[in-house]
Parts: C-alpha cells; sequence; structure tokens
C-alpha cells in the first residue's frame, strides 16, 4: 500500500516527534503531525515538518482535520493529576476512536502497564498490574480505546513500548546519569533482558504495522531480539567516552531480584500492612533519638530513679541505634526494572533497523547536549 | 504581614503556596483570579478568606505576588503601586528593560519595593559557585558560557494556555525559559553591565523559538569577561553552566539538586566533584529556593535586610533580553518562517 496518509498525534513530544520524522523519511508514507497547541506545533514545524493544531480531544474537531488520512498514530498521553487525566484520557480515546472510524488506529502504549518489576508469568500479558500513574494511565487507555475502537469499528494496533532508547530520548539521558552514578551497579551484570527498544526499531516497527498490518490486537515491542541491559550500558557508555558500569554481586541481585519478584505478587493492601507494621515497629527507637525533649525526660527519670546498671543498659541500647544499621544490600535504590524479566505475551515481529544505525547518532548527541563548548566565542 | 495572591496558576498552587503557608508571620488575606471560580477553589483548599476576580475588591493589604503572565503585567503593576502594595513577581519582571526600568521608577516613586521570581538564584550550586568565584582561587573570571533546552519538555499545555498567546507570554523561549538562564549567569559572575555583541534569533510564526548570543559582562570586581549563551525549544543544546577562569573550571548542572563540578587548569583531565549537600528530590530543592526567595522578599519589605531595585528584580538580565532582540534585528540574522 503506498501513498498512505497518516497522523502522529502527540507529534511535539520525544517519541511522537521521532515517529513522525521517521515516517516522512519513508517514501511510501506521508505523515503530518498533529498537535492540541501552538507551542507544540511549532516545535514540530521548526523541523520543517508538516504539522496541524487541533483540539485532539475532541472527537469532532479531530475527525475534521483527519478526515483525509488512512491512519493515525497516538503518541500523545495526556498527564494531569489523577482524576483529571482519567477525564482525559476518557476524552482522547473517544475523539481516536471517533477519528478512526472504519480506520486503523496504532496506539503507542508503554510496557510500564506490567509494573515496575516486570514478571515473566503468562497471565500477566492479559492481567497486567500496573503499580505507578504512568502505567495505570496507559492501561486505562488501553481498556477505553478498546472499547471506543470496537463501537466505531476501527481498527486498533495496541503496542506495548518497552523503553525507548536513542539520541533526545529520556531513557538515554537516565542511562547516561546513572553511568556517571559511582553508586549504580548493574544487576546480574546485565544479562538480563532490558525490554528496551531503540528508537529506529521502533519506528520500522511503526512502519511496517502500518504498511502491512489492520492487526486489531495488542503487542509487545522490544528490541528484536532483545537487548541486555549489560549491551544497552555499554552502548551508552562507547558513545559518552565514559568508563563501563560495573556489576552488582551476584548475591545481592539475586536477593533484590526475589524481593521484586514477591513484592510484585503482593496486593497493595497487604503491601501497606506489611511496611505499615516494619515502620510503626521502628518508631520506639527513633524518637529517643528524634525528640530532644523525651531524651531529657527520660535523662531525668534515669537520674532520680535508675542505677548504674540500668545507665549501662540504656546507653548499650543508645548505641546500638544509633551504629549504622548493617544493609544487606547497600544498593537498594536500584530500580526494580533493571532486575526483571522479558515482558510475557506476543511481541510485535518486524525487521529491526542495522545495528549501526541505532548507534549512530548517540555520539553526536551527547557531544552536543552533554560536552561544553570550545573557549572560542560565538 | 498581610499578603494577597493575584494569579490563581498552577506555579501559585504547586510551588508558591505551599511554602508561603508555611513562612512564619505572614498571612494570605486573598487569591485574585480572573477566573472566579477558580479563585474560588483555590480560596477553599488553602482555607483562605477571601476570593476575588477583580483587583478593585481586593483588600488592603501589605504586599502582593503577582503570578500572571508577564504580557498582562503592566496594567496590574500600576495598580498595586497605587493602593501601595509591595509586590514580587513571578519571572520574567517585564517583556523589555524599557518596561521593567518604569515600573522600578513607580515603585521608587511610591517608596515600594519590588521582587522577582528569580529564585534560581537560591540553588545551592549557584551560590557555592558564585562564592568560589568571589574567593578568588581560580584566579580572574574569563567566560561564562550556557545553554538550555526546553524541547524536551511535555508542553503540558491545552489550548486555553497563555504560552499559546504571544503577547501574554512575551513572544517566545527566550523570555519564557532563558531569562532564568540568563539572571543565573549574571548573579554567579557578579555582573553589573553587559553588553550583546551578536545574536541569532529564530522566530516561527512570530514566536521565537531559539536564540544564540554572545557579548561581554562587566563585573563588580572590576574585570570583564566573555558571555554567551544559547536557549533553544526545537533542539538539544548544551544544558548547563560553565564558568571558565584563569585557574581552572566550574561546571554547573541546571538540576538544582546536583553540585558542581570544578577542574583545575593545571590538569584539566582531573576533576572534583562538590556534591550537593542535602540529597533530596528535585522539587524539594525548588520549593527550598522559593522559600529563601520569599523570605528575602518580606525582610527586603520590613527593611531589615539589603535590598537594590535593580539587582532584586533582575534588571540586567531584562537588559540583555532587549539586548538580543535589538541586535539580531540590527544585524539581519533573525529567520522567520510560517508553519507549513
Amino acid at each position: 500500500m503506498s501513498g498512505l496518509r497518516v497522523g502522529v498525534l502527540g507529534a511535539g513530544g520525544q517519541v511522537g516527534l521521532a515517529v513522525l520524522r521517521g515516517l516522512c523519511e519513508d517514501g511510501g508514507i506521508s505523515a503530518v503531525g498533529i498537535c492540541r497547541n501552538r507551542v507544540s506545533s511549532l516545535r514540530v514545524a521548526s523541523h520543517g515538518l508538516k504539522v496541524r493544531t487541533t483540539q485532539t480531544d475532541d472527537a469532532k474537531s479531530l475527525a475534521e482535520s483527519t478526515r483525509d488520512l488512512d491512519a493515525l498514530v497516538n503518541c500523545a498521553l495526556p498527564q494531569y493529576g489523577p482524576s483529571k487525566t482519567s477525564l482525559a484520557n476518557r476524552r482522547l480515546a473517544n475523539a481516536l476512536a471517533t477519528a478512526c472510524a472504519k480506520r486503523h488506529l496504532v496506539h503507542l502504549s508503554s510496557v510500564a502497564v506490567y509494573g515496575d518489576f516486570i514478571s515473566s508469568e503468562p497471565t500477566l500479558f492479559r492481567s497486567p498490574r500496573p503499580d505507578t500513574a504512568y502505567g495505570r494511565q496507559k492501561l486505562e487507555m488501553e481498556t477505553l480505546l478498546r472499547k471506543f475502537a470496537r463501537s466505531q469499528r476501527a481498527n486498533c494496533t495496541i503496542l506495548r513500548v518497552g523503553h525507548v532508547y536513542g539520541p533526545e530520548l529520556r531513557w538515554s539521558e537516565t542511562i547516561l546519569s546513572l553511568i556517571n552514578d559511582t553508586h549504580f551497579h548493574l544487576p546480574f551484570d546485565g544479562r538480563r533482558p532490558s525490554n528496551a527498544i531503540a528508537i529506529s526499531n521502533l519506528i520500522e516497527a511503526v512502519r511496517e504495522v502500518l504498511l502491512a498490518s489492520d492487526a486489531d490486537a495488542t503487542f509487545n515491542l522490544t528490541d528484536s531480539p532483545q537487548t541486555p541491559w549489560r549491551e544497552l550500558f555499554d552502548m551508552h557508555a562507547r558513545a559518552s567516552s565514559t568508563k563501563f558500569v560495573r556489576a552488582l554481586r551476584s548475591s545481592d541481585s539475586e536477593a533484590m531480584a526475589e524481593q521484586y519478584r514477591k513484592w510484585s505478587q503482593t496486593g497493595l493492601f497487604s503491601r501497606w500492612v506489611r511496611e505499615s507494621a516494619r515502620w510503626f515497629l521502628q518508631l520506639p527507637g527513633s524518637y529517643l533519638t528524634a525528640v530532644p525533649s523525651i531524651k531529657a525526660f527520660a535523662q531525668r527519670a534515669i537520674a532520680t530513679f535508675g542505677s548504674e546498671n540500668l545507665d549501662a543498659r540504656l546507653w548499650a541500647l543508645y548505641c546500638r541505634h544509633l551504629a549504622p544499621h548493617t544493609n544487606p544490600c547497600p544498593f537498594s535504590n536500584i530500580h526494580p526494572l533493571f532486575f526483571s524479566d522479558a515482558v510475557p505475551g506476543p511481541h510485535l515481529e518486524y525487521h529491526p533497523a542495522h545495528p549501526a544505525k541505532i548507534t549512530s547518532g548517540l555520539s553526536d548527541w551527547y557531544s552536543v547536549a552533554f560536552t561544553p563548548p570550545e573557549r572560542s566565542r560565538a | 504581614m498581610k499578603i494577597g495572591l493575584i494569579g490563581c496558576g498552577s506555579v501559585v498552587e504547586s510551588m508558591h503556596l505551599p511554602v508561603v503557608v508555611r513562612v512564619p508571620n505572614l498571612r494570605i488575606l486573598w487569591v485574585c483570579d480572573k477566573s472566579s471560580s477558580r479563585a474560588a477553589r483555590v480560596a477553599r483548599d488553602w482555607a483562605i478568606p477571601k476570593a476575588c476576580s477583580e483587583l478593585d475588591d481586593c483588600p488592603a493589604v501589605d504586599a502582593v505576588l503577582i503570578a500572571t503572565p508577564v504580557g498582562t503585567r503592566q496594567e496590574i503593576l500600576k495598580q498595586t503601586i497605587l493602593r501601595g502594595w509591595h509586590a514580587l513577581c513571578e519571572k520574567p519582571f517585564a517583556t523589555s528593560a524599557d518596561l521593567h526600568r518604569e515600573f522600578l521608577e513607580q515603585a521608587r516613586r511610591a517608596g515600594l519595593i519590588l521582587g522577582a521570581g528569580y529564585m534560581r538564584r537560591y540553588f545551592w550550586a549557584v551560590e557555592k559557585a558564585r562564592g568560589i568565584l568571589r574567593s578568588g582561587m581560580l584566579g580572574s573570571l574569563e567566560s561564562i558560557t550556557a545553554g538550555e533546552s526546553a524541547h524536551l519538555e511535555r508542553t503540558g499545555l491545552d489550548y486555553s494556555s497563555y504560552r499559546n498567546d504571544d503577547r501574554a507570554s512575551g513572544g517566545g523561549v527566550l523570555l519564557e525559559t532563558g531569562c532564568h538562564l540568563i539572571d543565573e549567569m549574571l548573579f554567579i559572575a557578579d555582573a553589573v553591565e553587559a553588553r550583546i555583541e551578536q545574536c541569532k534569533r529564530r522566530i516561527l510564526a512570530g514566536y521565537e523559538m531559539e536564540t544564540c548570543a554572545s557579548g561581554r559582562v562587566w563585573l563588580a570586581s572590576g574585570g570583564q569577561a566573555d558571555l554567551r549563551f544559547t536557549v533553544s525549544g526545537v533542539r538539544s543544546v548544551f544544558q548547563g553552566i560553565v564558568v571558565r577562569c584563569q585557574r581552572g573550571e566550574l561546571r554547573l548542572s541546571l538540576d538544582p539538586g546536583k553540585g558542581l563540578k570544578l577542574f583545575l587548569e593545571s590538569n584539566r583531565e582531573a576533576s572534583l566533584d562538590l556534591p550537593h549537600p542535602k540529597p533530596a528530590q528535585h522539587l524539594h530543592h525548588i520549593l527550598g529556593a522559593i522559600r529563601e526567595e520569599w523570605i528575602h522578599f518580606i525582610e527586603s519589605a520590613q527593611g531589615d535586610c539589603c535590598w537594590s531595585a535593580e539587582h532584586d528584580t533582575g534588571l540586567l538580565a531584562s537588559d540583555v533580553i532587549q539586548q538580543c532582540v535589538t541586535v539580531a534585528s540590527a544585524q539581519g540574522i533573525e529567520v522567520d518562517a510560517c508553519l507549513a
């Protein structure tokens, strides 16, 4: 199918802009950005790309401004406070389904729907358990789109996109920042699958879905084959000429993975009860050291009624409380996703971009965005 | 001290109110917003006695926060000065240096204090860098270079946002994002005067999206240094501030939670990290800086601390911005384009 006309919603965002640029480079597709405000539209236009400004969450306006298009790719996600976002999701889903009646809609969801720690248990694909606001919003949007798309007879392909990396992308910024963080160590020496996807692979996959498929289905979308964390970190380290990140001890990796796995299988209420109980049990010791008046009162009481034996015992107790805790793992702030399994369920099959294409651009971006300009004046 | 809040946008609700309600001896008497329902909601949520939609209906206070878009500020500031209220204005203070001076003159005649919301001055790394420069340990300042990209931020804007309106927003990225960066550079360098020699602006459909400028600054210590900055809403540029001195270099991140990096001239490869002493969430540092800004403003209004109208409202930053516009137009290197 050549000459396909495609609209990209959320083209002012980091992924949306890259998708729009990528699709425009393809001779077989004529792509246009669709933004909801003038500032975003100007950003898109500054790259020499076509863009339209319309009220994206209004069914009538969106349908009107996309009437001449064959398909829409949704990269937008309204993000406000939880209650307003829910309403905004509903409006956007309705508008998208209406605008795509009897047409093709490709919606970019996220692997965040599976939670911070992704377990490979097969049932998770059909019944995801998001544990972040972002993941819940993405899942809510999927559910709404499925419902509205059915009633409008729109073909809706939902792609649960992995962590997108590449030049100018947040995930690459995060990786570069972790590489320079001396406290960060890579669990399992980075052997676990990253569930990440290069932006060039994402563009390729979206292009293939648009051209070859009207599949009314949901897929995971990651690098194919999966890129392990080590490869991903080393790729960024090479691009920034930084040293490679160190590995976390395997015993610590195993222990933390097990802890995160248990958490991911425990309901929110149970976790709340357990964590509150743990907090409550720690209270008396914290009070004694944190509240000067309690400490002063206790000292007076001991001076009046105590004995040398009691003095010694209390002093020992106090010192024990102040002594640094022996933490079985000093790296407890490492995010659960570095311990995760591969995402469960069907993956979208596509022809991945050439590895050279994936890495090209990272070094250029690093030299522009992270290296101070030379001394010469502009 | 009794205060009123003019404008009830998200910055007031998420940044100023959480801070102001915890500042001792400060009492909020009213909030005022052109949307009466919004004003009423904010008043209810923050237990503020009165909500108004017109400034004329607001009872007398000692000081106000003006947090309306910069393009709407002229009339509001005129009224607050007439009513004898000190005013802390959100950044940018004015759309031009001429207007900035006009506001200062009006306030001076009325014997009032004006402040501007340049809260980045209170970031730990900025204060530390200024301190290191003043100590002279790195020798004299040779150049200060900075950059900031705003293009990767989620706009989060719908159609009603003032940023879609050229007049209300002041015309583009330099005023909206760049004023903070420019003020930060001038504050660190302790500059007293600046001259922009070259400037290139990229303007799309009347909205300024990128400015790249260079020139010189004159320092309070008596020396001069090169100044160079790029602010872009459309592409990646170097993010941060680099302060180059005779005997070394300081690098600052724009992240308030990050510290400084110190390079010594003798060995550029070796660097020393000066980490932020209190690691915390990004928002925590921002709110801390806003609290410092408020305390400085209140103490200035009460005559308890040293205050300079020009310095405390960032007149030099307004001046640099105005020079950028003038120089870019004079050199004929403004690039204008229309939407496809």
